[in-house]
Order: structure tokens, then C-alpha cells, then sequence
């Protein structure tokens, strides 16, 4: 076990809330801040700041956000830096779990996706209906296409600042599909007609119960690559398999990246495929078989918030 | 009690059992301890259907016979929902319509999800068009009971989508995202049926002109109420003779255009689409299930 400390609130509360926000920020203080903001009220729609907690995971940044600064952005978020931090995510999302009161978690590996305004109530409205759900959000690059193409097109910050300032997101975040591009619009080549219906492996605002995380044996810290590798997918696949589990994809929701240099989305395509290799072995070697995502049938939920979100179903 | 179903029926003979099938414990998915009733409202048929088919299906069924009613269906409705015993009403106007095995489980999540639901099941035409056009092709009864056989239902009741189109009218395409204005399977508590005043039975024509329309209307536009669509579940119609279903497109149209100045009569004003966010729910059972990926 490395040597890891914790720096900051570190008083554990014992009231229980309905929801916990995990949100793993490395190196984003320009990012980060508007994810936590899109992640709270009066943004958020339909959820109380009183039943929910955003917690801030700072992995060991050489630029660390201002905690003064993060926790004055709501009186529900919780800012935690974790010390020597292991470059792969997965110990301070255990770190986040173990903190968190909330009996249902909302995982975000990557603190640079910004969120629509439904995405909390929309999630947590499953879990009042079905048992044991995990819930999985799209997700969007910001821009005109893949990340891993446009800034080869000159696609930088800047550009995105306008993007954002431009549709004054804050004000009207379902806009944010009017200046994104889905994760997966291509499929075998073409561009897919089903994109909210095609099956997600992964998702970066995955949400289940606390219980359920715990079930599927947390966060797997072996792997421990930069970014996780197929840390996500993994624990995704573990959840789903559980018997008790149902899956749920939200319609109209999703999570937006913005650009931070992060480690598979903002390079190149080739690279991003070398990459995929690298991390597919070491699961292979982790769990003794492939990759496979779960086969268990997908329930769809949601809503269809204007015409630049429909567009995808045609 | 949870749900009842109130399925109006008018000499449907051919079409009941099946339709009763597909509303059985047997075959809805968990439903096996869901407490529910069907009531058959028969609003006048020119023969009683034989109580002992409807009982067949268990002792949640029962019939209801109106002697000599309205043309309309409004006042059936409104009889079955006051005999009914459910929280949530589901009003199948048409009892022409079998249903896929997920409705009620998917229908019943969206009351776990929503204050104040307002669920809708999309419109099928058993065969693979609109049946105003495909009875002038050839399609009939024995075609359809050809169909059913085919895809071994009840057994496999998803396979329905098989053997089915999605209502089209005037649409291009139609996806599982279409705004519905009607359902033939509708959803929402008893309370809310009573808060709009039930079925308004100035709707007099026979097959109630847009009764139907008008109480999804005037539900989805009261304070609160939250439209859900269901995806990859649908009431599927069999041919029988309908008002407005199996006739050709030009008496269907002549037919709408009446009932549409009837509206504007009752309301005052051109019935229009709400506004109202829709919700979605559901999943995709199969591959014909992906309606979107049709050529249609």
C-alpha cells in the first residue's frame, strides 16, 4: 500500500444523504470549476442541494485547484487532495466512496465533463422505480467532432471558452448538444442512427448504490495505469453482472469533455487505438480473459430536451 | 388496488381473446402478484360476448355489459373507470389492441419514477403498413391470424414487432420519438381521469371522434403532469371493422376533419400537439423492435 495521506475536510459525517458526486479532477483549474458548477444548483434542476453532496477529489495535482474557491462555489461541496497520489484514478475514487454519504454514488473519473441540467434528478428518478439500477449518461466532446481530431485542426481552449460563452451555458445547458459531437457518432465507419441507443461500456457519470459499488469490489486499484485504463469499464461490467443489477441509459442527458490534456481522449486517433491495446492487456492479464462488455439487457430513460439532441436519432 | 385496465370493446368478437391474452398474468411480465383487474366494457355490441370467455383469463376479468349505450365510447369509459378499484387506470379505447409483455412493467416504473405520470404505449397496425392502405392490398383477417401464428404468439409476444408497423398517417418516418397525441393504451391515476372530468361525452360521434385525443390533452396540459412515452413496447391493432381504422385514407380524412371541427366546437379552439417535455422509457426487446432503423 503507498504511502497516502489525506489534506483537507477529513471529518467523517455521519448524516446520510441521497446522493454522492464523485468528481476526480488531475491538473484541471481551468476545467474543473465549470464541471462543479454544472454539477450544482440552481443549475442542476429538480434536486434539493440539501439531499446531495459533491465531492471534489483533488489525485495529487502539481496544480491543484483552491479549495477556498471550490467549496465557496456551493454549501454541498466537499474538496479532498490525496497526497502521492497513484496516477491512476481508482484509489481516489475509493477515497471519494469512503467519504461519501450518500446511499447512491454518482462517479465521474474525468472532472472535465461538464453535465446537463437533468442529469442528477433524471439518474436518481430510476432509483425509485427500480431496485438496483446503474445508471450511465452519454457522453459529448465540446466542439465540432472528436477531440482526438479537432485539435489537429487548431481546436484549442480558447475556442471552447467562446463555444461555451456563446451559447451562455450556464443559462441554457441543454444548448451544450448544439456545440458537441457524441463520443461514438461513428460506427463501423458510417455515422450510426442509433446513437442513444447504441450499448455504452462506460460511462463518465455512471451512478449506482453505494452497496452496489462495494458488491462489485469497488474500484480495482491494480489497474493502475494513467487514467485508469479500462478501470471504468470494468468496474461498469462488474456492477452490471450482478445479479440483482438492472442497466439504465438516460436519453437526453449527458456529460460534455472539455479539453484538459487528458490521457485517451485529447490525443490522436491512432493513438487512442494503441492505447485501447495497452489497456485491453492489462484487464487480460487482471482478470485472466477479454474485455467483453455485459450482454444484460438495457432499459432507456429520459427525455428528448431540443431538436439538437434528437437529431441524433436520425 | 394497483392498475386497473378499462378496454372497451364493441362486436369484437374475433379479437377479444386475444386481446385478453395479452392483458393475462401469464403473459405480462411480473405480474404474477400485481394486484389488477380488466374490466371489458362492452359498449353495446349487437351479441354479448359469452362472460365465460372473458373469466377464462382469470378471476381479475370481468364483463360489463351496456345495454343500448351512446355511440360514443365516453360514457363506457367513464362507467368502467367508476367501477374500477386501481390507483392507475389504463383506458384502451379501442379493444381491438393486443399488447407487448412489458407494458404493464414498464408503464407501472414510470408511476414508481413520476408524481403524476401520463403514460403512453405507441400505436401498431398488425400487418406491415397503416391498415386504411393495407386492406386495399389484400391484408384481412385470415392474413392476420396467419401472421399471429407465424410468430408463435402469445408465446413470444416482442415478436409482435415482427409482424407489425408503427401508426404512420402522414409521417415520414417514424421513430420511438415521435410525439404521440393519443394512445390506445393510456396510463395515469384515477385521480388525475377525475381532475380533468373524465371522458368528455359531448364527444358523441361513434368511436368517439377525438375523445380520446381530448382526454390526453386535457390530462398532459394539468399542473404537474409529467408525458411519458414507453420505448419498445406497443398496443398492436387487429383488424375489425373500426370507425376510423380499417376504412380507406379519403373516408378516414373526411372523418377527421369532422371530428376536428367537433373539437373546436367543445374547446374552442384547434386541438394542437403540447408542448410539454416528453419523457421515454423503456428498452429495445429485439432488432425489429428498432423502429428507427425502418425504411418507413
Amino acid at each position: 500500500m503507498e504511502d497516502t495521506s489525506l489534506q483537507g475536510v477529513s471529518k467523517t459525517q455521519s448524516d446520510t444523504l441521497k446522493l454522492s458526486v464523485i468528481v476526480i479532477v488531475y491538473n484541471m483549474q481551468r476545467a474543473a470549476p465549470r464541471s462543479i458548477q454544472s454539477l450544482l444548483v440552481p443549475y442542476q434542476q429538480g434536486i434539493d442541494p440539501n439531499d446531495y453532496e459533491v465531492l471534489v477529489i483533488e489525485n495529487g495535482s502539481q496544480e491543484p485547484l483552491q479549495e477556498r474557491d471550490i467549496v465557496a462555489l456551493g454549501n454541498n461541496v466537499r474538496y479532498f487532495f490525496v497526497q502521492e497520489a497513484p496516477s491512476s484514478p481508482a484509489f481516489a475514487i475509493n477515497v471519494g466512496v469512503q467519504q461519501a454519504r450518500g446511499e447512491i454514488l454518482a462517479i465521474m473519473v474525468d472532472g472535465a465533463h461538464l453535465v446537463t441540467p437533468g442529469i442528477l434528478a433524471h439518474s436518481l428518478e430510476l432509483f425509485n422505480t427500480l431496485k438496483n439500477p446503474i445508471v450511465l449518461n452519454q457522453a459529448f466532446f465540446l466542439g465540432t467532432g472528436p477531440q482526438t481530431e479537432t485539435i489537429f485542426q487548431g481546436y484549442n481552449e480558447t475556442q471552447e471558452d467562446e463555444l461555451l460563452e456563446g451559447i451562455d451555458w450556464l443559462e441554457n445547458g441543454y444548448r451544450l448538444f448544439e456545440i458537441s459531437y457524441p463520443y461514438k457518432i461513428e460506427y463501423q465507419g458510417k455515422p450510426t442512427k442509433l446513437f442513444w441507443f447504441v450499448r455504452l461500456f462506460e460511462s463518465n457519470c455512471l451512478f449506482m448504490r453505494k452497496a452496489t459499488f462495494e458488491c462489485a469490489g469497488g474500484c480495482d486499484e491494480r489497474f493502475n495505469l494513467p487514467g485508469g485504463g479500462l478501470l471504468i469499464p470494468s468496474l461498469y461490467k462488474e456492477a452490471a453482472d450482478l445479479d440483482d443489477t438492472e442497466i439504465v441509459q438516460v436519453l437526453g442527458e449527458a456529460s460534455f469533455h472539455q479539453l484538459h490534456g487528458g490521457v485517451s481522449t485529447n490525443i490522436s486517433a491512432k493513438s487512442q487505438l494503441e492505447q485501447w491495446q495497452r489497456y485491453a492487456d492489462q484487464y487480460a492479464e487482471i482478470f485472466g480473459r477479454s474485455y467483453a462488455v455485459t450482454q444484460k439487457a438495457i432499459k432507456y430513460y429520459g427525455h428528448m430536451p431540443n431538436w439538437h439532441a434528437r437529431q441524433f436519432m436520425f | 388496488m394497483k392498475l386497473s385496465i378499462i378496454l372497451i370493446v364493441h362486436n369484437m368478437a374475433r379479437e377479444i381473446p386475444r386481446t385478453l391474452q395479452s392483458l393475462s398474468r401469464d403473459y405480462q411480465l411480473e405480474a404474477v402478484d400485481l394486484q389488477y383487474e380488466v374490466l371489458v366494457i362492452d359498449n353495446g355490441s349487437d351479441q354479448k360476448i359469452n362472460e365465460s370467455i372473458v373469466n377464462e383469463y382469470g378471476e381479475q376479468f370481468h364483463y360489463h355489459y351496456l345495454d343500448n349505450p351512446p355511440a360514443s365510447p365516453g360514457h363506457a369509459i367513464n362507467y368502467g373507470v367508476k367501477s374500477a378499484k386501481g390507483d392507475v387506470i389504463a383506458i384502451m379505447i379501442d379493444g381491438a389492441h393486443l399488447l407487448t409483455p412489458g407494458v404493464f412493467k414498464f408503464a407501472l416504473a414510470a408511476f414508481g419514477a413520476f408524481k403524476n405520470p401520463l403514460v403512453m404505449t405507441r400505436y401498431f397496425f398488425m400487418g406491415n403498413g397503416d391498415q386504411n392502405d393495407t386492406v386495399h392490398q389484400g391484408y384481412n383477417q385470415a392474413v392476420e391470424d396467419g401472421l399471429l401464428a407465424k410468430i408463435n404468439w402469445p408465446k413470444q409476444g416482442y415478436r409482435l414487432f415482427e409482424v407489425g408497423a408503427p401508426f404512420q398517417g402522414y409521417m415520414p418516418k417514424v421513430t420511438w420519438y415521435n410525439k404521440m397525441v393519443e394512445s390506445n393504451c393510456l396510463f395515469m391515476y384515477r385521480a388525475l381521469f377525475e381532475y380533468v372530468g373524465g371522458a368528455d361525452e359531448r364527444f358523441d360521434y361513434p368511436g368517439g371522434g377525438f375523445l380520446n385525443m381530448d382526454l390526453y390533452k386535457q390530462a398532459v396540459e394539468s399542473p404537474g403532469v409529467d408525458p411519458v412515452q414507453l420505448i419498445g413496447e406497443g398496443s398492436f391493432h387487429q383488424l375489425h371493422g373500426g370507425v376510423t381504422t380499417n376504412v380507406s385514407a379519403e373516408d378516414r380524412d373526411q372523418k377527421v376533419r369532422r371530428y376536428g371541427r367537433q373539437y373546436e366546437d367543445i374547446r374552442g379552439k384547434v386541438l394542437e400537439v403540447s408542448e410539454k417535455d416528453v419523457y421515454y422509457l423503456g428498452h429495445l426487446p429485439t432488432l425489429q423492435s428498432k423502429i428507427h432503423l425502418r425504411n418507413n
